[in-house]
């Protein structure tokens, strides 16, 4: 179980690695006959996936060259924006300790189910292999995340099957008031790589013996 | 921590000015307090209902969480919102005139 070193980045660019709060994923938006009826997924916490040589080129785009670039335009009014973004790849952060009682996602979905139904995940035992594989980053579907520094984040984890987009200017605007940390380089690269590796996994068609024995607290 | 956006009356086009500026934050991770951590709703905050103007909101929703005082914001506060929070599903209606 590693702990990660965070960074406070004091300008205002989305980084990969951001931590921020609070940030809201906008599930549906339909109108009909006078109504708009909006759906929306809060998350407490949420960590930044895009590449950052991504958002630093989509920023340089909109700041400092587009200013060059406007004022060398001439009478042609081009300005080239092979780089511009449309939005930002989010994984949620989840509480570790909500997170092994099963209860962590019981507010997002139980308006789905009917009341009488009491909506959780299954739990992990503490101390056991399938709890110390997902702290030790073993299970390849979730990313156990520890800062150094507790006061910034608790003990959380990153469930690779959750993630979401959102308005990269709508992120901007947020960042300026719910911005938490960063974590350093080498260790947003090591979240972002078992990320790509989770979700570019092959699916093979599961074997009946092998499902119908599976541990319900070994989630895949 | 969601309850303002009840609070939108009115709507308006995105400020892209605003949003280019480099407006900068220093946040200093061992005092952390209210100045650099507020709600997510706030009044100046774009609203994406562009091309809607809304007339009336259907107060018949159900409330989900308190709104979080932003004097509270301090780093234990974070710590303990993160112990205690937990992603939440939000639904509103509103009614609308196009």
């Amino acid at each position: 179980m590693e702990k990660y070193k965070h960074i406070i980045h004091k300008t205002g660019r989305i980084r990969q690695g951001d931590i921020i709060r609070n940030v809201r994923f906008h599930e549906s938006f339909h109108y009909k006959e006078g109504l708009l009826d909006l759906n929306f997924i809060d998350f407490p916490y949420v960590l930044v996936l895009t590449q950052d040589c991504d958002l630093e080129q989509e920023y340089e785009l909109r700041t400092a060259n587009m200013k060059s670039e406007l004022s060398e335009a001439g009478d042609e009014n081009e300005i080239y924006v092979d780089k511009a973004l449309i939005s930002v790849l989010l994984a949620p952060i989840y509480n570790y300790d909500q997170f092994c009682n099963g209860d962590h996602l019981a507010d997002c979905f139980k308006q789905i189910y009917p009341s009488s139904f009491r909506v959780k995940t299954h739990q992990i035992a503490r101390n056991k292999t399938p709890e110390k594989d997902i702290k030790n980053n073993q299970n390849p579907r979730y990313h156990y995340l520890s800062l150094f520094d507790e006061k910034m984040l608790s003990e959380s984890l990153i469930d690779f099957k959750h993630y979401f987009s959102v308005s990269l200017m709508e992120l901007e605007l947020l960042r300026k008031t719910n911005y938490i940390c960063t974590i350093s380089p080498l260790y947003r690269e090591k979240v972002s790589h078992r990320f790509v590796s989770f979700l570019s996994r092959i699916g093979l068609p599961a074997s009946k013996e092998l499902t119908a024995n599976k541990l319900p607290n070994c989630p895949d | 921590m969601k309850s303002d956006v009840r609070n939108v009356t009115s709507t308006g086009s995105i400020d892209r000015d605003k949003l280019q500026n480099d407006d900068s934050i220093d946040i200093d991770s061992t005092n952390m307090n209210s100045n650099q951590a507020t709600n997510l709703y706030t009044d100046d905050r774009p609203t994406q209902l562009d091309s809607f103007s809304v007339v009336a909101i259907d107060t018949n929703i159900t409330e989900s969480s308190p709104e979080t005082p932003i004097s509270a914001l301090t780093v234990n506060y974070l710590i303990s919102e993160f112990r205690n929070n937990r992603p939440q599903r939000e639904y509103l209606r509103l009614k609308v005139s196009l």
